[in-house]
């Protein structure tokens, strides 16, 4: 017990610390909690609070894919299959099938920064859970498709265009450790914007 | 035969219209199982809930708020689990004294419940030795707790017992000792003498009559506290050492009956509180009908005993666990020596004031309010600093 000096510093360091912190825990109640009530009661969707490089499950824009099997070459565990067959007259390339499988993908990102275009790319999107594994192969192609071919000038196609500048936003940023923001909207109409997505596609290489 | 029949009239409330004792005593049944399943029971249950919405908002949390309207069936929700779960015994244990002992313990909580006054005349018994009785039977849980753990056949069991005895024994002791100030001053044992010997103002509360009537409610409700085994002396049911201490073996329920008892515990020691220190059911005399005045004294007696439970909550929310030897330190080196001191103290007080003190109640009154506004201030300061969105809405 010590001195009687000790028994009373002990008494007041007791009352003195228990009254700060009743007072720090009663600060607390009036303070707004914390938690996220993900998934029902969210003022936004998580989705769309994730930052623009955010690597969710897997998408593809077929209206710009070229068909080029770049993703598929660079993917380390073959989670993608893409199915093309070439039309040497009009010199065209029809995808047939374009699956990604989901339950292998491991998000690395490595299809998305070969791509050309940006076609593949990561969504902020991340509920996958499902009741089977097949159900979690994404099958993109219902019937076959002409791959995108770049055009010489603008894209002429206004939601195209669109696609590409995101997806040109998205290759480049790869390119560009750092610039990890989303583009601010560009103010110029979609159809002039061409000139700021230059589309130069790599050859597809033959098989 | 007439005599022997008017031998079992009760006379005694009644004076002029004796009735048959088994009327009486069935009266009294129905009127313990009303006050048992419309206040004991439920509040047991319902506490849980808002303890732990209390506790969530404390840790900056939410809380359960999913089953029924913010969560408020919860109780409900988890009662039913209980007694949906098996009932294990364990092989090992000693069956009888296992089934025993969760009903000790809560014969332990609804006992007192026959000498809680919640109004000047909704008291099931008014014994002229109530806060002795009350004392008495709470200390039964001892015996439950100190059963379920040798029973049980386990080792954290036995320690959790153990402790449990421990503690309730050594804390029974300041406690006591701190209920004596207001027996020195009211002369009387009786739930409803007590009360009636202060007023509806807080001056003449015993907690603002005299500094020694002060440290002694401060030691009865921290005693009252580890009596309860409530945080921070949780040690009979430490979960990081002891799993669940002595309800470690309980399931279904059994296991619902122990921490039944423990939430309803929570009101009993209050309304010791209550009673001995905070006025009790006192309120003004607003109106002439008896019905009109016990129903506010009822409201009256209710709100103190939640604002005491919820400070218990709040407490539970912001202190940690004490080491068994803190404990004990705290219990012997401090709170008794204090206890005693404040018995002394009253006793000198009495003789010098037969009736009380009026300045010194209003200057314990005005310390009081000082302590409260600087308390609030505090409160603020720390709501500040943290640079959060205040948000005052109880629930979310």
């Amino acid at each position: 017990m010590g001195t009687p000096a000790t028994y009373f510093r002990h008494l007041r360091e007791a009352v003195v610390s228990i009254f700060d912190g009743m007072a720090v825990s009663a600060s607390h109640l009036i303070r707004r909690p914390y938690t996220i009530q993900y998934p029902d009661r969210m003022p936004v969707r998580v989705q769309d609070t994730l930052p623009f490089r955010y690597r969710g499950i897997l998408d593809v824009d077929l209206e710009i894919c070229t068909g080029c099997l770049a993703c598929d070459r660079a993917c380390p565990i073959d989670c993608i299959a893409i199915a093309i067959e070439k039309n040497a007259a009009t010199r065209e390339i029809v995808i047939s099938q374009f699956d990604i499988d989901l339950a292998k993908c491991m998000y690395c990102g490595l299809c998305s920064e070969p791509c050309p275009t940006g076609a593949i790319h990561h969504t902020t999107e991340f509920e996958g859970a499902d009741f089977s594994l097949e159900s979690l192969i994404r099958r993109f192609i219902a019937d076959p498709v002409v791959a995108y071919k770049a055009k010489k000038a603008a894209e002429p196609d206004v939601a195209v265009a669109d696609l590409l500048t995101r997806g040109m936003t998205y290759v480049d940023e790869w390119a560009q450790p750092g610039s990890d923001k989303p583009s601010a909207p560009p103010a110029v109409p979609a159809a002039t914007k061409a000139a700021v997505a230059p589309v130069v596609p790599v050859p597809v290489p033959g098989k | 035969m007439q005599a022997w029949l008017n031998r079992l009239m009760v006379r005694g409330a009644f004076g002029a219209h004796p009735i048959p004792v088994l009327v009486y005593a069935g009266g009294i049944a129905i009127a313990c199982a009303l006050v048992l399943f419309a206040i004991a029971l439920p509040f047991a249950s319902i506490v849980t809930w808002v303890e732990r919405r209390v506790w969530a908002r404390i840790q900056s949390r939410v809380g359960p708020n999913r089953v029924g309207p913010n969560g408020f069936l919860q109780w409900l929700a988890d009662g039913l689990k209980h007694v949906c779960k098996e009932d294990i015994i364990p092989a090992e244990a000693d069956p009888r004294l296992f089934k025993l002992a969760p009903y000790l313990v809560v014969l332990a909580f609804i006992l007192p419940w026959a000498v809680m006054p919640f109004s000047s005349s909704l008291i099931l018994a008014d014994l002229n030795v109530g806060i002795l009785y009350m004392t008495a039977v709470t200390a039964l849980t001892v015996v439950g707790v100190l059963m379920a753990g040798w029973a049980s056949n386990n080792k954290w069991s036995l320690i959790g017992g153990v402790r449990s005895a421990a503690q309730v024994v050594s804390y029974e002791i300041p406690a006591g000792l701190s209920i004596f100030p207001v027996v020195l001053m009211t002369g009387t044992l009786s739930m409803q003498g007590i009360t009636r010997a202060q007023g509806w103002s807080p001056d003449r509360w015993f907690l603002f009559a005299s500094p020694f009537c002060f440290a002694a409610a401060i030691i009865l409700f921290v005693s009252s506290l580890a009596e309860n085994n409530r945080t921070p002396f949780d040690l009979p049911e430490a979960e990081s050492e002891l799993v669940a201490g002595f309800a470690t073996e309980y399931s279904s329920m059994r296991y619902l009956f122990f921490f039944m008892a423990e939430w309803g515990n929570m009101f009993v020691s209050a309304a010791i509180i209550v009673t001995l220190y905070l006025g009790g059911w006192r309120f003004p005399r607003v109106s002439p009908s008896p019905i009109a005045m016990n129903l506010l004294e009822f409201a009256t007696f209710n709100i103190k005993v939640l604002i005491i439970v919820f400070v218990s909550m709040w407490i539970r929310g912001t202190l940690p666990r004490v080491r068994i030897d803190q404990m004990m330190s705290l219990c012997w080196k401090y709170f008794v020596p204090i206890a005693f001191v404040n018995l002394i103290g009253t006793a000198v007080w009495v003789a010098i004031w037969p009736d009380g003190n009026p300045f010194a109640a209003w200057s314990m009154l005005a310390i009081g309010v000082a302590g409260a506004a600087f308390f609030v201030r505090r409160v603020v300061h720390f709501a500040r600093r943290s640079r959060m969105e205040l948000y005052f809405h109880p629930t979310i």
